[in-house]
């Protein structure tokens, strides 16, 4: 798999499937969420500027073929390599299409269970007024509020019709719900969570992520919240 | 809300100087230790010479600082955050110090090269301040001995002065705030290493036995009322404004910065732009009502939590959707924007939490609906 052509952009199930993606993500993370993904018959997903975020270890990278490996600190506590990819920078165009955009949500479905998981037992175990955090109305609001998204996300990624969700629009509403829950689920864990060795931080490095790997038009352009 | 003569200048000149700390942002974020090196620049002396006390005692600074702070975060916040100063612990002072004790501490950050830190939050409490367990023992000879952890600290570890509040007995008046040098024995600051706001240079600070004289003790001219937690909450209805003051000025950096790269538009990201620009002038002009409110101390605290409220939602819809505009992949391509995003996180935890902020607004709106105007 090197910096090639373009190829048409067919989104493509894993062969695993996507609810085992997303029990993998849950168990072992994001870089191995990606590397079940990640077809190594197909491009290499990157932004129009030929920028991507790749597992460390995954043929490309193993390669070294036609890109070059930038530092980046943050993703590399999550095991992944940024690259920039030699040769390809097409102003609007990603490279990779919407083929990632539904399998990613499951990557970051599993993700965010884990987290949520996380925080919750974190909640449970800090007292205010003599009572636990999980008691709190507006702790449970939030919580509530994330069940719901990864409730939604995962009955649609069980539900959409593979063959429509090439357009942008049908997995952009997915990806912008996740956006909201994941910053949900850090502001959980208080300030401990705003710490770069806390595991949290893979939802904001998956954000990351979906830039260059499910780069599609989001449904999130709204100013009311 | 309009400026006088004397805001409108104090924003001219910070915003004169948001490119010089713009120019800062990215060295930093990576190496924020490192800041020592940048301190005679104008950008980063000018910061500082607008967040030092007057030497006399003078009325409210929230107002001003919250109009210097709004165009030093349109340069960068965690830049603005790395300048030495008082920063917080600068209004618990303006707050609870005598005249002795603020001539020490000013005289100890005139030069600009020193920074000061102020320790409310605790690892096991978080920022419940009636959980507070770092504790002052009397040491027989008219001190008192400092014991305890805070955690969450601005400039712990590399802080020459500071406020820090711990209790002397288990009654809520028994909080104290007392001035603490560093180096002290007994005293160890340490870094930690954060998403975002790095310039802040969070950190961890223990006291093992650190000696405090009667001197250092804050609010001994004062009633037993307003001298502990009354300061500490004032000064958090304060901060909270400057907080939110920093999260508008980021909104609008990341405003300009794609605006000034996209310059041909949509009819949709036209939109967009515009709804930002509209929205971040009215919580701009939202801070500025509040800054004034905890100036004039009508014990009206809970509109400096709106405040921030508003602003921090502000600041995490302009980092997420704001970059859009510039195409698929703009966190990845730019940096900036990527470290603005991070930033923005680290808002929502100063000064407590929106949740924390939720509970104030409703508090106050219903202690003003249901408690008849007398």
């Amino acid at each position: 798999m090197t910096a090639g052509a373009v190829t048409a952009a067919v989104t493509a199930v894993p062969a695993a499937g996507l609810s085992t993606v997303e029990d993998l993500a849950y168990r072992d993370g994001l870089a191995a969420g990606l590397r079940a993904i990640l077809d190594p018959a197909a491009p290499v997903p990157a932004t129009p500027d030929g920028y991507t975020l790749l597992p460390a270890g995954c043929p490309a990278l193993v390669e070294r073929a036609g890109l070059t490996v930038l530092p980046h600190a943050l993703a590399a506590t999550e095991g992944l390599v940024l690259v920039r990819l030699d040769g390809w920078a097409q102003p609007g165009a990603s490279r990779g299409g919407t083929r990632y955009a539904l399998p990613l949500v499951a990557v970051r479905l599993g993700l965010l269970r884990r987290m949520l998981d996380a925080a919750v037992a974190h909640l449970a175990g800090r007292q205010s007024d003599g009572a636990p955090l999980t008691a709190r109305q507006l702790v449970q609001a939030a919580v509530a509020d994330v069940a719901t998204t990864l409730e939604t996300c995962a009955h649609a990624l069980r539900t959409l019709d593979v063959s429509t969700v090439d357009n942008p629009g049908a997995t952009g509403w997915l990806h912008a719900r996740l956006d909201r829950a994941d910053l949900t689920v850090a502001a959980m864990f208080g300030a401990s969570g705003f710490l770069r060795d806390h595991p949290v931080r893979c939802l904001h490095v998956a954000a990351l992520v979906r830039e260059a790997w499910a780069p599609g038009a989001p449904a999130d352009h709204g100013w009311e919240s | 809300m309009e400026l006088d003569v004397r805001l409108r200048r104090v924003r001219d000149e910070v915003r004169e100087h948001a490119d010089g700390l713009r120019a800062l942002a990215m060295a930093v974020d990576a190496a924020p230790g490192d800041m020592h090196r940048y301190l005679d620049l104008p950008a980063v002396r000018t910061v500082h010479r607008l967040s030092m006390p007057p030497g006399h005692r003078a009325g409210g600074r929230c107002l001003e600082l919250v109009v210097g702070m709004v165009e030093a975060a349109r340069g960068d916040a965690g830049v603005t955050l790395a300048c030495p100063g008082p920063s917080v612990a600068g209004t618990v002072v303006d707050l609870l110090a005598d005249d002795a004790q603020r001539e020490r501490f000013r005289a100890a950050l005139a030069g600009g090269r020193t920074w000061a830190f102020c320790a409310i939050t605790e690892p096991a409490v978080g920022s419940d301040a009636m959980r507070m367990a770092a504790e002052l023992r009397p040491d027989g000879a008219g001190g008192h001995l400092l014991s305890g952890a805070k955690r969450y600290i601005g400039n712990a570890a590399r802080g020459g002065i500071g406020v820090v509040f711990a209790r002397t007995g288990s009654s809520p008046a028994s909080i104290r705030a007392v001035l603490v040098e560093a180096p002290a024995p007994g005293l160890r600051g340490a870094a930690l290493d954060m998403l975002g706001l790095r310039g802040a240079q969070i950190g961890q600070l223990d006291f093992d036995g650190v000696p405090v004289a009667a001197q250092q003790l804050l609010g001994n001219h004062l009633t037993t009322m307003r001298r502990g937690m009354w300061g500490a909450i004032r000064a958090f209805d304060n901060v909270r404004v400057q907080v939110g003051a920093m999260a508008v000025g980021t909104a609008r950096a990341v405003y300009d910065y794609v605006r000034e790269r996209r310059r041909e538009l949509t009819g949709v990201e036209a939109a967009q732009l515009e709804a930002a620009r509209a929205r971040t002038e009215a919580v701009r002009d939202l801070l500025y009502r509040a800054a004034a409110e905890v100036d004039a101390d009508r014990g009206r605290g809970h509109l400096a939590s709106l405040a921030k409220l508003e602003a921090v939602a502000l600041v995490r819809r302009a980092t997420t959707v704001l970059p859009r505009v510039l195409g698929p992949g703009a966190l990845l391509e730019h940096p900036l924007l990527e470290k603005w995003r991070r930033d923005a996180m680290g808002m929502e935890f100063m000064e407590g939490t929106s949740d924390i902020q939720r509970l104030n607004v409703a508090q106050g709106y219903l202690r003003r609906s249901l408690v008849p105007a007398s």
